[in-house]
């Protein structure tokens, strides 16, 4: 194995980790704030995906322009989601089992109602960049991966701007880190809860568009995308926004790397062993400590 | 005759299943045909993974989500004893239920530490990477999967569970299913079931009064995916071509939706939701599958979305509820003069 | 009558917070002993360790002359030794009867079934006074019963020793004296309790001995009477204290 072929690798998994990250961050920042786990997640990102189909067919608009477009529709959608459905399952001093069943259930719903509509068939977007690579120390890199990826770092330094500047930001910081003290300090958990969840199916969106330019959307694109939010946010400890950054990134180059060691075919199985060994001894360490 | 009466009054539900089990016995007789016995067949396969599914996620509550994934072993245990060994399903039941259990339970083992959603993720995880291992595994026919000989008349046999006639599969089905239930009800009132109960309330007073989690969590697991990959064995005889799609994620929940819909823990539950979700959504496949593919799966998100919502303890949840608030209505008022001499003292 | 319970030098520590300092004390067999303290005088953290759940950073548990020290909480039951919880747990899907079924089938009888274990539990619930409500879920009573359910619980493993964590928290003093009165007959039976309580009235009327805690340490040991008239009790505790 030489060097070039291992640097390729870890360029190739950053660039996937990109789009892990994003998802991750997703799953992550609803965590915080809810601390239930979003099951329907991968089907947030699937939903961006066709949107962004939509606006590139019906419109020609590239996809790299529709991500404000379909941030917002995401946002709003997120918020209609949460405000209306999701809140009634969370209660107070009940287990999250239900939470989990409800997004279950809507995650089949969304890909399902996409089936309605748009059936089975692949589909793929034509973006300005399409087919082109450039050529960084020796590594191949197409140009909607590398633009994806310089997305990503924009949109985590917004984040960060956003939860540190802002008054909604503050307090969805604050709710993450004490409920109760945040409501009683006059937050709106309800208005908290709803910016959140939006929040997270826009980044999901987001992720979605990114991924559009280079890839081809299908109803059931979303389950992937889903389990690898999962592993994304257990490396990154769940809740936790720059763990899911890197996470993400680890996530990819885990993977490119791994399909070295392991052949392609089976890299699968590593993460997912991976995964669980991460879990057991986090989870391990952790009781460890509070003994 | 008294005493009959008096147990059909405390135990309704006995008198439903008896009634739903006779049902069940004489419909092929009146309805003999393949596309209903299809369904049938396909109600009491979900039904019984569906309740090997609630030992574990209902009684222990331990959300497993890797079921799918379990029950597909089951299939392919069967598919190769028939395919490579000639030998009878029945017999491949027995193995797959140690194996398959004994291969679960030990790779579960360290998991078992942790909480809620968590261990769901490691079920996924698990059920994922067997997936990606039965996809390239050239011997059980990587992502082609494998195949079964059509079932020509001199072949059929019970032993080989080979029947031509979708009715006598149906049978087979509803005699495991039958036997399945009698296990769970026998769990549900027994010593191992107030374990498994008190853990799933409480792990913390399980553990006062001398209830070892751990040691339960394992023989749930064991029982529950032995339990459900013989279902799996019995779904590779009728079904007769199985693929690594068995193993997918939304497979799993097939099996967790209708014991969410009919009330997680309850040991009717997941038998009566399957009855009411999969013959809906196999009908409905097939009435608009070819129109407007997907939209079975819509009206079956849609039940369960609203059940959550509404009925979050399900159907026989809601109506166990009901009973007891009943109940304790009436007692209330036969204490009421008690209860309140407290409250003021 | 000899000790049933030695715990000496016994400390623990959460990442440099000392919770509890070299405590030590003893426990009488049939007879009740009451440990008191303000909030966060560590008592609760000394019960832990005593029932198991949390390890002692240092110091030894002498059950019956044998050690028992970080031995996991599921193996106290069948030595004899049974706990309530402060923070209220009743199995909340599951009625009061099952609650205590639950109990008698993995403690020191060793039922074999629920039927057996049934006749058994409801004899613990006439004797704790909620026969009538056997079949009412915990979440529909109130607290003076979810109390004594927590306690029937305990009490259906069959122990000689009984550790209540402040039991009698949030009751009116009509429900205490009750309370007070169960924990008599429970005594009378021949188990041996030790409390935790910050009712003085509750511990002086009940408890033979008493163990003060603050800030981590036992600060003093004795009869009631001593304890109360202890003038560095006085001070630190009952001058500001006893006022609930």
């Amino acid at each position: 194995m030489n060097f070039n072929v291992i640097f390729q690798a870890i360029v190739n998994g950053l660039m996937i980790g990109g789009i892990y990250s994003l998802i991750g961050m997703s799953l992550t920042i609803i965590f915080g704030v809810m601390k239930v786990i979003n099951f329907c997640q991968g089907e947030l990102l699937m939903l961006g995906m066709y949107c962004t189909y939509v606006l590139n067919s019906k419109l020609g608009m590239d996809p790299f322009l529709a991500i404000p477009i379909v941030a917002v529709i995401m946002f709003l959608f997120g918020v209609l989601l949460q405000s209306l459905l999701i809140t009634r399952s969370i209660r107070d001093g009940d287990d999250d089992t239900n939470v989990l069943f409800l997004t279950a259930g809507l995650g089949i719903l969304f890909s399902s109602s996409m089936q309605v509509i748009f059936g089975t068939n692949y589909r793929s977007v034509e973006s300005h960049f399409a087919n082109q690579t450039v050529s960084i120390a020796g590594a191949a890199l197409s140009v909607n991966r590398l633009i994806s990826f310089l997305i990503l770092i924009a949109l985590t330094v917004l984040l960060f701007l956003f939860l540190k500047k802002t008054r909604i930001g503050k307090q969805i910081r604050a709710t993450s880190q004490n409920r109760t003290g945040a409501s009683v300090c006059g937050i709106q958990a309800k208005l908290v809860y709803a910016c959140t969840y939006g929040l997270g199916a826009a980044i999901a969106g987001v992720a979605g568009a990114c991924l559009m330019t280079y890839y081809y959307v299908f109803p059931n694109v979303g389950s992937v995308y889903g389990t690898r939010s999962f592993i994304v946010v257990t490396i990154g400890t769940l809740g936790n926004i720059v763990g899911g950054f890197f996470g993400g990134l680890v996530l990819g180059c885990l993977e490119t790397l791994g399909a070295l060691v392991v052949t392609s075919a089976y890299k699968e199985t590593l993460v997912y062993v991976c995964f669980v060994i991460i879990l057991v001894v986090k989870q391990r360490l952790q009781a460890k400590r509070r003994a | 005759m008294e005493k009959l009466k008096r147990y059909a009054k405390n135990n309704p539900m006995a008198v439903v299943m008896v009634v739903l089990l006779v049902l069940g016995v004489l419909l092929p007789l009146f309805l003999n045909k393949a596309y209903v016995l299809s369904i049938l067949c396909m109600t009491v396969y979900v039904a019984g993974c569906s309740l090997a599914w609630s030992i574990l996620g209902g009684m222990i509550g331990q959300i497993s989500l890797g079921h799918g994934a379990f029950a597909a072993i089951g299939a392919y245990i069967g598919t190769v004893f028939i395919t490579y060994f000639n030998t009878s399903p029945w017999i491949a039941m027995a193995v797959s239920f140690v194996v398959v259990g004994a291969t679960i339970t030990l790779l579960m083992t360290p998991c078992f530490g942790l909480k809620g959603a968590y261990f769901s993720l490691t079920t996924i995880a698990f059920g994922e990477a067997f997936r990606n291992i039965f996809t390239n595994w050239e011997y059980v026919g990587a992502g082609q999967g494998m195949m079964l000989p059509l079932v020509r008349a001199k072949d059929e046999s019970l032993w080989m569970l080979a029947f031509r006639s979708k009715a006598s599969y149906y049978y087979v089905g509803l005699v495991l299913l039958v036997v399945f239930y009698l296990i769970v009800k026998w769990i549900d009132g027994s010593k191992l079931g107030y374990a498994l109960k008190t853990i799933r309330e409480d792990e913390g007073t399980a553990e006062a009064i001398g209830i070892k989690p751990i040691k339960y969590k394992l023989i749930a697991t064991f029982i529950s995916t032995g339990m459900v990959s013989v279902m799996g064995v019995f779904y590779a005889t009728y079904i007769r071509y199985i693929s690594p799609e068995l193993m997918l994620q939304s497979k799993s929940l097939e099996f967790v939706l209708p014991a969410v819909i009919g009330g997680i823990s309850t040991v009717e539950g997941p038998v009566l939701g399957s009855l009411i979700i999969v013959p809906l959504s196999q009908y409905l496949n097939s009435a608009l599958g070819s129109k407007l593919p997907g939209s079975n799966l819509v009206v079956y998100a849609l039940i369960l979305i609203v059940v959550v919502l509404f009925r979050p303890s399900g159907l026989l949840g809601w109506w166990q509820e009901q009973r007891q608030k009943k109940r304790i209505a009436a007692e209330k008022a036969e204490l009421g003069e008690e209860g309140k001499e407290q409250v003021n003292g | 009558m000899g000790n049933i319970l030695s715990i000496s030098g016994l400390s623990k520590s959460f990442r440099g917070l000392q919770a509890v300092n070299n405590v030590s004390f003893n426990v009488r067999e049939g007879g009740i002993t009451g440990m008191i303290g303000s909030n966060g005088a560590g008592k609760t953290t000394v019960f832990n360790m005593i029932s198991g759940v949390l390890v002692p950073t240092a110091g030894t548990i002498t059950y019956r002359d044998q050690d028992i020290t970080g031995k996991p909480s599921y193996c106290y039951t069948d030595m004899g030794i049974a706990r309530t919880f402060q923070i209220m747990k009743p199995l909340r899907h599951m009625s009061v009867l099952d609650n205590v079924i639950s109990g008698a089938l993995y403690g020191r009888k060793h039922y074999k079934s629920a039927k057996e274990a049934k006749e058994y539990a409801e004899e613990i619930l006439q004797f704790t006074g909620l026969y009538e409500r056997r079949n009412w879920l915990p979440g529909e009573m109130g607290t003076p019963f979810k109390k004594r359910l927590e306690v029937a619980r305990a009490l259906a493993t069959d122990p000689d020793l009984l550790l209540l964590d402040e039991v009698m928290a949030g009751l009116n003093p009509t429900e205490t004296d009750e309370a007070i009165e169960l924990f008599r007959a429970i005594n009378a039976r021949g188990t041996t309790i030790l409390l935790i309580e910050h009712i003085m009235h509750a511990v002086a009327t009940l408890c033979e001995e008493v163990v003060v805690m603050h800030h981590g340490e036992k600060v003093a040991e004795g009869t009631p009477e001593q304890v109360m008239n202890d003038p560095y009790v006085i001070e630190i505790y009952l001058g500001k204290g006893d006022d609930d």
